[in-house]
């Protein structure tokens, strides 16, 4: 997939494999699309930017005798994939006319 | 390379940043190394599944705001020397920012009074109306009519002037405030991390394919 409209897709992947439970990190790279091809290097930043921008919640829980992040979707996030999908519509007239073209001839 | 190793190599990489970005980063990898030898990788194999040094270690520079990345390359790594230079720079660095305060403030300051006197111009523009016709009122009282009227016309003149003048002013002031809106997100991105807003359709388009 072009990388531009991979990065488009990652962050709300992201906040969707949140959607319905809390996730971490790990489980979160198995969960994502793998077209994505989201790397843990990529994930982090992602995670911290999607933190800041008040799209998800971070907290700890011990399993095994060690402290494991977890991440839990804010009504913000949630608005936020509400938008994307609101969007759906105007994506897929564009498919359709890239597979079209203006039908002129 | 076992995982004390990776990590050592990791905080030598990343040791001019803030301590506590550098510990949130580690303890992340840390944690995923485990959940990959949980589900039965070895050790080795859960390191070398995470990619690259270098990817890791741009990945994180990359999202770290310019003046923290700047700041942490001035980071001598010992806290109280740290603050010895900064004393000791102080006569430096004190007047430097304040002298960039001041350049940002009269910015602002500039944009907002060139917005205000375009405003007050075409108010005083259209006040001619009223001070025509009060004029007109005054003169024929005293017999110019003649001259009243004079004075009437060229007020009317003024005002409609104004009143063009209006929808032009309008639209500047529309380009400079959001001049001063861009100047505000800029500044503020030289600070804080990106935060995401509303998802244009384009939103993919504006990214770099620096992470690809």
């Amino acid at each position: 997939m072009d990388a531009q409209m991979k990065r488009g897709f990652l962050e709300v992947c992201v906040l969707a494999s949140l959607k319905g439970q809390d996730s971490y990190g790990y489980q979160i790279i198995k969960d994502v699309p793998r077209i994505l091809q989201i790397t843990e290097s990529t994930l982090y930043p992602l995670l911290k930017r999607l933190e800041a921008s008040g799209f998800l919640r971070v907290y700890s829980v011990e399993h095994n005798g060690r402290l494991r992040k977890y991440y839990r979707i804010t009504d913000e996030g949630i608005a936020y994939i509400t938008g994307f999908l609101h969007e759906q519509d105007e994506v897929i007239s564009l498919y359709d006319y890239i597979k079209r073209g203006v039908g002129r001839e | 390379m076992n995982k004390t190793e990776f990590f050592a190599a990791l905080r030598s990489k990343l040791d001019r940043l803030p301590k506590h970005e550098v510990d949130q980063s580690i303890s992340f990898y840390d944690e995923i190394i485990a959940d990959r030898m949980e589900e039965g990788m070895s050790e080795q194999q859960a390191i070398e599944a995470l990619g690259s040094l270098e990817a890791i270690t741009e990945q994180i520079y990359a999202e770290i705001p310019p003046i923290p990345k700047a700041l942490g390359k001035a980071n001598t790594g010992s806290r109280s020397l740290n603050i010895v230079l900064l004393a000791l720079l102080s006569p430096v660095w004190i007047p430097l920012v304040l002298a960039l305060l001041c350049c940002v403030a009269l910015t602002y300051l500039c944009l907002w009074l060139f917005i205000i006197t375009l405003w007050l111009v075409v108010g005083l523009l259209i006040l001619c109306a009223p001070l025509g016709i009060a004029g007109l009122i005054w003169f024929s009282t005293r017999g110019f009519t003649l001259s009243g009227v004079w004075v009437l016309g060229i007020s009317l003149s003024a005002a409609g002037i104004g009143l063009f003048a209006f929808l032009a002013v309008y639209k500047i002031s529309r380009v400079l405030m959001r001049t001063s809106s861009l100047l505000s997100g800029w500044l503020k991105r030289l600070f804080t991390r990106e935060r995401m807003g509303q998802i244009p359709l384009n939103k993919a388009a504006n990214c770099d394919t620096k992470e690809a």
